[in-house]
């Protein structure tokens, strides 16, 4: 049984093919990357899988028994980000309505948090004095909130350091084990991706069949897309 | 000592005003969009010299105006081409231009564009109050109801976005409520001013709070100080109520910002 299944996608901005029949299956309880040079359109396919863009041509089917949740790029450190508690960020994942609905969810997210090693002390510290990867795991715990069977994560790491990104990834293959979730994953990360996806998928537009993946990044193509966006 | 009546009239229309832009400021700065209160107003104007030339009340064409202006922001945000800060530009200088040709139309009028530029809180009228009043009761039952939808649509859109939150049409109904902000603000610190009191509480109160909601509550407070201290100091000085309004919470701004300075070099 396909978690998702993807059948020629197509899209066009502007005269410009961003994605040209992009097919492929997401098996139950997978670990799949996806790869690409900037402007590979990574990002776009992301959001045509949430829901978020619709393509031109082409069928998106989710199978009905995925609840799906994602976990966008990180935001950079922002200095000039507002007060905003752990507890207040995840609940913009829940059904609260009103402010003093969250506490509600204060179970749950405790809960969501001690799965991805965070302290459920730190659900009234502010957002703002948390590490990059401690907001990392945080997402991870609000995308957690809502019983996901289907993680898709955009870059989901590119913000924190090379010892925490090894733990991230240590911990999407622990949820997938024990949470029995289908993930799906872009990232630029090669060498962590290789170590921890069933799959990977190569994209530049359109989809490299039976790619490697260090050759694919390798290729002229690549390079040259890698260097036309830089 | 009885106040009279046209003191109480000006210390609910502030306290209204106050408890409306402390409760948007937040929402409008953390999603980057305090130039949108000043694009809609300058918008406003336009509908008070519209409701002038067309024979009917000016605030009633500012609020037609700035309810089709807020829509008309959103689509050109969602589907236009245009960056917001050029967008920004139109809204500005258009807003002014249509309003001044408006006036110039109506030059034989009687209604006072400077206060609508510069508000009049002092001089409003019971029915005046009654249409904050309902405004405010929307407007704040809006945003209580859908308060970790807008966190969500205002701070980061894709964050909500697999969650079928439809985090358009709440970006919309967020515009549409600050249009509704910016019409109460036209008659009482004036639609030039009415941005101060969104951002200026924000820039005070993010240092002492840790949570949103803290610094929603402390925004509300601080609107309503400077509204109070903007009051009274018109009543003893000869100074327009809003510029009293305005240049005591840049002061309060100030003196936070100072004494967080001292602080931290003890």
């Amino acid at each position: 049984m396909h978690a998702l299944d993807l059948q020629n996608v197509s899209l066009r901005a502007e005269g410009v093919d961003i994605l040209e029949n992009v097919s492929f299956t997401l098996g139950a309880n997978s670990i799949t990357g996806l790869i690409g040079p900037n402007g590979a359109g990574k990002s776009t396919l992301v959001r045509i899988i949430i829901g978020a863009l619709h393509p031109d041509t082409g069928t998106v089917t989710v199978s009905p028994n995925v609840r799906m949740a994602y976990i966008p790029q990180l935001a950079p450190d922002d200095l000039h980000a507002l007060p905003l508690s752990v507890c207040e960020f995840m609940a913009i994942a829940t059904s609260a309505r009103f402010p003093w609905d969250a506490h509600r969810y204060h179970d749950a997210m405790q809960d969501a948090l001690g799965k991805v090693g965070i302290r459920a002390t730190k659900l009234d510290q502010d957002m703002r004095t948390l590490s990059g990867g401690e907001r990392q795991r945080v997402l991870l715990a609000r995308a957690l909130l809502r019983k996901p069977t289907m993680l898709i994560l955009d870059e989901p790491f590119s913000a924190v350091d090379y010892h925490t990104r090894g733990e991230l990834y240590e911990l999407l293959k622990t949820m997938r084990t024990d949470l029995n979730m289908t993930i799906f994953l872009v990232s630029h990360d090669i060498e962590s991706v290789m170590e921890t996806c069933d799959t990977v998928l190569c994209l530049n537009k359109t989809l490299a069949q039976g790619c490697h993946p260090v050759a694919f990044m390798r290729r002229d193509e690549t390079l040259h897309a890698m260097h036309h966006h830089c | 000592m009885d106040i009279p009546l046209f003191i109480q009239d000006a210390l609910l229309a502030g306290s209204l005003l106050a408890l409306l832009a402390g409760t948007l400021g937040p929402f409008v700065v953390a999603g980057r969009q305090s130039v949108a209160s000043d694009m809609l107003a300058h918008l406003a104007l336009a509908g008070v010299g519209l409701g002038v030339v067309a024979g009917f009340l000016p605030e009633y064409g500012a609020l037609a105006v700035l309810l089709a202006g807020s829509v008309l922001l959103w689509a050109l945000l969602r589907y236009g081409r245009i960056a917001p800060d050029a967008l920004a530009m139109f809204f500005l200088t258009g807003g002014l231009a249509v309003a001044l040709v408006f006036f110039h139309m109506a030059r034989n009028n009687t209604v006072s564009f400077e206060s609508f530029l510069f508000g009049s809180i002092l001089t409003l009228t019971t029915s005046d109050l009654v249409a904050m009043a309902i405004v405010t009761v929307l407007a704040i039952g809006f945003t209580l109801v859908s308060w970790h939808r807008l966190l969500g649509v205002v701070q980061i859109p894709e964050y909500v976005e697999p969650y079928s939150a439809r985090p358009a049409l709440y970006h919309l109904a967020f515009l549409l409520v600050l249009a509704l902000v910016v019409w109460v603000g036209l008659t009482t610190v004036g639609g030039l001013l009415v941005g101060a009191l969104l951002v200026i509480p924000v820039l005070i109160v993010r240092a002492y709070v840790t949570t949103f909601t803290r610094l929603v509550v402390g925004c509300v407070l601080v609107s309503w100080a400077s509204v109070l201290a903007g009051i009274g100091i018109s009543l003893i000085i000869d100074v327009p109520t809003s510029s009293a309004i305005v240049l005591s919470l840049i002061a309060l701004f100030f003196v936070s910002s100072g004494l967080r300075q001292l602080v931290r070099t003890r």
